[in-house]
C-alpha cells in the first residue's frame, strides 16, 4: 500500500513535469509570435 | 585530389614546423593534464593504472580540441580561408589535407602520451599491434570529425566554446572504443580488442566519407 | 533564396493578401484558425489522455499484471514513450528537412529543420526526465548508464550543439549550409553512439530496461495508441508556431538594422521630449 501511494507520487511529478513543460513552451512560443509579429509592418504580416 | 590533400598537409606541416605551437605549447599541455589526473585521483598507482586507458583518450581529447583550433585559426588570419577557397582546389582535397595535417599533430602527441603513461602510470604495452592500429583508426576519425567541426565552427566569434560542444558528443564512440580496445591492449588480450578496432574504423570510414563531400558546400560559402 | 514572402510557396495558398484564412496566420501571432483547431484538439486529447492513463486503465498489479508488474509505474509508459518517439521522430524531421537544404537550397527546409530541432530537445528533456523518474523506481537510481539512456542524453546535446551553432551564425545563407551538415552528422552519429554505448554497457551487465510488454492489449494498447496521438498532435502545433517564429524572425532579420536604427531613433527623440517636459 505504502508503496503503491509512492509510485503514484512519481506519476504525478512525471505528469505535471511533461504537461507544465509543454504549457510553458506553447506559452511562450505564443508570446514570442505576437512580440515578433507586431514588430513587423503589416505589409509583411504575411506567412503561411 | 590526393595532389590537392598533400598540398595543403604540406603547408599546415611546414606551418608548424616553423612556428612550432603543437610542439611547444599542445604537447606540455598534454603532458600536463597526464600529471593532472594523477594529483586527481591518487598517488599510489592504483586507481591510475586501472583508468590508464581512458585518461590517456581524455588527454588525447582535449590535446585534440587545441590541434584542431590551432588548424583552423590558422586558416581564419591573413584571409587564407578565402585564399583556399579560391585557390582552385578540389574541396574534398582540402578536407583530405586538414585531416591529415590534424592526424600527423595527433599521432605525434599520442607517442608521447604513450610514453608519458608508460613512465608515469606504469603502463604496460601488453599487444603492440592492437595499440598501434587502435591510435591509427581512433585518430583518423578524431582528425576527419575534427575537421569537419573545425570548418563549421571557423570564422564564428564564438569558435573557441562552441567546437568543444559540437565535438565531444559526436567523437564519444571513439572514446568509448579506443578505451576499450587499449583496455584489450594493455592487458594483453587482444581477442577482446579487434571489434572495438572494428567501430573505430567504421567511425572512421563514415566521417571520411561525410568529409570529402560536406567541405563543397561548407567552402563554397559567402 | 530571396526572401520575397509573396512568392514564398507558403505565404498566400489560396487567400489573397491582408486577409486571415485557414493556414495564413493571423496579423499580431502566429497563430491561425487550423492551428487552434489542431491546438484545441491536442488539448482535448490530452485531457482525456490523462483520463485513460490515470483512472481508466488498470494498474500493472494483481492476476492481469505483465510479468514485469510495474504497478501504477506502468501509467509513467503512457507518456514517456510517446514522448520518447516523438523526440526521435522531430530529429529525423530535422535530419531529413537537412538534407534538402543540401539538395534544394531553399529557406523552408531550413526553417523547418531549426523548428523541428527546437521542439526535439523540449521533447528529449521530458523523455529523460520520466525516464529518469521511471528509473528510480524500477533500479533505485535516479541515472544508470544504460545504453538508451546514454545514447539519449547524447542526442540532446548533440542538438543543443545544433541549436547553438545556428545562433552562433548570423548570416542566414551561411547559417542554412553550416547547420544542415551538422544536423545530419548529429543524426548520422545516433547508430553508432548507439552501438557503442550497447556494447559498452554489455561487457558490465545485461541491459537494465526492461522492454514494455509487447503484447498488451485491450485498453492499455488504446492509452498507449491515444498518448502517441495525442502527442504527435502537439508536436505538429508545435511545429507550425516555431516554424511560423522562424519565418517571421527571418523576415525581422532581413529588416534587422534598418529597424533597430528606427527604433533607436525613435526612442531617442522619445527621450529628448521627456527632458525637454521635465525642464518646462
Amino acid at each position: 500500500m505504502i508503496a503503491a501511494v509512492n509510485q503514484w507520487a512519481y506519476v504525478a511529478a512525471a505528469y505535471a513535469i511533461v504537461v507544465g513543460t509543454l504549457v510553458g513552451y506553447v506559452a511562450r512560443t505564443i508570446a514570442l509570435g505576437r512580440r515578433a509579429g507586431r514588430r513587423l509592418p503589416p505589409g509583411e504580416r504575411r506567412w503561411m | 585530389m590526393f595532389r590537392d590533400a598533400a598540398l595543403v598537409a604540406g603547408k599546415d606541416l611546414r606551418l608548424e614546423w616553423r612556428s612550432r605551437v603543437t610542439t611547444n605549447q599542445v604537447m606540455p599541455f598534454a603532458v600536463l593534464v597526464l600529471v593532472l589526473f594523477a594529483f586527481a585521483l591518487d598517488p599510489d598507482r592504483r586507481i591510475l593504472v586501472e583508468a590508464t586507458p581512458g585518461l590517456f583518450w581524455l588527454a588525447v581529447l582535449f590535446s585534440a580540441l587545441l590541434a584542431i583550433q590551432r588548424a583552423f585559426v590558422v586558416e581564419s588570419i591573413d584571409g587564407v580561408r578565402d585564399g583556399l577557397r579560391l585557390s582552385g582546389l578540389d574541396p574534398a582535397g582540402i578536407f583530405l589535407g586538414k585531416a591529415a595535417g590534424i592526424a600527423v599533430h595527433l599521432l605525434a602527441l599520442e607517442l608521447v602520451l604513450g610514453a608519458g603513461v608508460a613512465v608515469f602510470y606504469g603502463a604496460h604495452l601488453g599487444s603492440p599491434v592492437l595499440l598501434v592500429l587502435t591510435c591509427l583508426a581512433a585518430t583518423t576519425g578524431l582528425a576527419s570529425a575534427g575537421s569537419l567541426y573545425g570548418v563549421l565552427a571557423a570564422g564564428l566569434r564564438v569558435r573557441e566554446t562552441i567546437l568543444p560542444l559540437l565535438l565531444l558528443p559526436v567523437v564519444a564512440p571513439v572514446l568509448i572504443g579506443a578505451t576499450q580496445a587499449f583496455e584489450a591492449g594493455f592487458r594483453g588480450t587482444p581477442a577482446d580488442g579487434w571489434r572495438w578496432f572494428g567501430l573505430l574504423a567504421v567511425f572512421a570510414l563514415m566521417y571520411t566519407i561525410i568529409g570529402l563531400f560536406a567541405f563543397d558546400p561548407l567552402l563554397e560559402e559567402a | 533564396m530571396t526572401p520575397d514572402p509573396t512568392r514564398s510557396s507558403l505565404a498566400g495558398r489560396g487567400a489573397p493578401a491582408g486577409t486571415s484564412g485557414f493556414w495564413r496566420a493571423d496579423p499580431s501571432g502566429t497563430g491561425s484558425r487550423g492551428s487552434r483547431v489542431i491546438g484545441t484538439l491536442a488539448l482535448v486529447g490530452l485531457a482525456v489522455l490523462a483520463l485513460f492513463a490515470l483512472v481508466l486503465s488498470p494498474s500493472d498489479a494483481g492476476p492481469n499484471a505483465s510479468v514485469n508488474e510495474f504497478g501504477e509505474m506502468v501509467r509513467i509508459l503512457y507518456v514517456h514513450v510517446p514522448v520518447a518517439i516523438i523526440c526521435f521522430l522531430a530529429f529525423a524531421v530535422t535530419a531529413f528537412a537537412s538534407a534538402m537544404v543540401l539538395w534544394r537550397k531553399t529557406e523552408f527546409w531550413d526553417l523547418l529543420a531549426a523548428a523541428s530541432a527546437e521542439v526535439g530537445v523540449v521533447f528529449t528533456v521530458l523523455t529523460l526526465i520520466t525516464g529518469s523518474l521511471w528509473g528510480h523506481v524500477a533500479w533505485g537510481t535516479w541515472w544508470e548508464w544504460d545504453a538508451r539512456l546514454t545514447s539519449t542524453a547524447l542526442l540532446l546535446v548533440l542538438f543543443v550543439g545544433y541549436l547553438a551553432l545556428r545562433r552562433a551564425i548570423t548570416d542566414p545563407q551561411v547559417r542554412a549550409r553550416r547547420a544542415a551538415i551538422a544536423g545530419l552528422i548529429a543524426f548520422a552519429d545516433v547508430p553508432i553512439v548507439h552501438f557503442s554505448v550497447d556494447w559498452w554497457r554489455s561487457l558490465h551487465q545485461p541491459a537494465t530496461i526492461t522492454r514494455f510488454d509487447p503484447t498488451i492489449d485491450g485498453i492499455e494498447l488504446f492509452t498507449l495508441m491515444l498518448g502517441m496521438v495525442v502527442f504527435l498532435t502537439t508536436y505538429v502545433w508545435l511545429m507550425i508556431h516555431r516554424f511560423r517564429l522562424q519565418y517571421v524572425q527571418a523576415r525581422l532579420d532581413d529588416r534587422g538594422l534598418d529597424v533597430a536604427l528606427e527604433e533607436r531613433r525613435a526612442e531617442a527623440s522619445a527621450a529628448l521630449a521627456t527632458t525637454a517636459g521635465i525642464r518646462q
